[in-house]
């Protein structure tokens, strides 16, 4: 049962999913135990994903076909913000993340300093196992958002972030596809939303790092943020 | 004429009959018909006589008739590949939409809807 200290405010977790028919349960039975509102978006996945979320405690979505991350995060957080959520927090379903950092990564929200939070794994040791290539690829992405959408942030592309409802109702996720978390920083900065950086752990498993994305995948996620910002 | 010259100016007298026809029929000359008809004319016009073009092309500095082709190609090239573009990101978006309002409609909870019982 989750626990009254943790289910107080109305925290909805988005956890966006695609061909994770082997992880997902796992990933959704760490946070149902703590958070009673968890929504799981099966991204038009071609294997079991969807079934096995038929018997857990959780809203299960599916887009009809594969749209990408992005637009999976979209349509939970439009779904949690209709059903009344107060925060939505955003985590991965391949089990980087930890669920006890989400409780933290809320605090700035809850006590009102920032509409948004952002976890990073650059805060202190909070990477475990991290690939130096991987490392590397990660700096020149945070490079790249400083100078693209001059925001001063450690960690661009880390999964697990807390959006209060009025931030998760302004922001746009536009970019289907990888590019959504550079899109998310663009429109913070944009908006003038407040934010604050979390020290947040991020597991390296070998089976997180054959499914996630490439080093190479890098040029073309930069390209595809730039395009969608030159062609609206 | 050359053999090129008649292949070509049947090919584009053909296009702006067409073009023609087309807006005879409907009674309305909207912008893009009169711009495809005169892209047409043109075309007749150069192709019957490439002296113009040449001449065109000093007139403005550029020098070869051919240089002037080229530019014009690759501006024509890049603005319709954004176009294009742009059509393709607005469709992607209808398409994001109208999978979204299924998913979200659709939604699915063991303890408050017939997930176990659907088929």
């Amino acid at each position: 049962m989750p626990s009254e200290a943790t289910s107080r405010p109305n925290i909805w977790i988005v956890v966006p999913a695609y061909n994770e028919a082997a992880r997902i349960g796992r990933t959704v039975q760490g946070l149902v135990n703590h958070f009673p509102n968890v929504v799981v978006i099966d991204d038009g996945s071609q294997d079991a994903t969807f079934d096995s979320l038929k018997h857990l405690p959780v809203w299960a979505l599916r887009h009809p076909i594969n749209l990408g991350q992005g637009a999976a995060l979209q349509t939970g957080i439009d779904f949690a913000v209709r059903q009344g959520a107060e925060v939505v927090v955003t985590f991965d379903a391949d089990g980087q993340h930890d669920v006890h950092d989400i409780q933290r990564l809320v605090e700035p929200i809850t006590s009102g300093r920032a509409e948004v939070a952002l976890g990073s794994r650059f805060l202190g040791s909070e990477a475990v196992n991290m690939p130096t290539s991987r490392r590397v690829i990660l700096k020149l992405g945070v490079l790249f958002t400083r100078v693209c959408s001059r925001i001063n942030v450690t960690d661009t592309h880390n999964g697990l972030r807390a959006l209060s409802r009025k931030a998760a109702t302004k922001i746009r996720i536009h970019q289907n596809r990888m590019a959504h978390a550079s899109e998310i920083l663009d429109q913070i900065q944009y908006l003038g939303l407040k934010f604050e950086e979390v020290p947040v752990t991020v597991h390296y498993t070998n089976a997180v790092l054959e499914k996630g994305q490439q080093n190479s995948a890098a040029v073309k996620v930069a390209a595809q943020f730039l395009l969608g910002r030159m062609v609206r | 004429m050359n053999l090129f010259q008649w292949v070509a100016i049947l090919f584009v007298s053909v296009s702006l009959l067409v073009e023609l026809v087309r807006a005879i029929h409907s009674r309305r000359l909207s912008w893009t018909k009169s711009f495809r008809i005169l892209i047409w004319l043109v075309a007749a016009i150069t192709i019957l006589n490439p002296e113009l073009v040449t001449r065109f092309a000093r007139t403005i500095g550029i020098g070869r008739g051919a240089d002037i082709l080229i530019y014009v190609v690759t501006l024509t090239f890049i603005a319709t590949t954004f176009y294009f573009y742009s059509r393709y990101m607005r469709l992607q978006r209808q398409i994001t939409d109208l999978t979204r309002y299924l998913a979200i409609h659709e939604a699915k909870h063991p303890e408050t809807s017939s997930a176990d019982r659907d088929p």
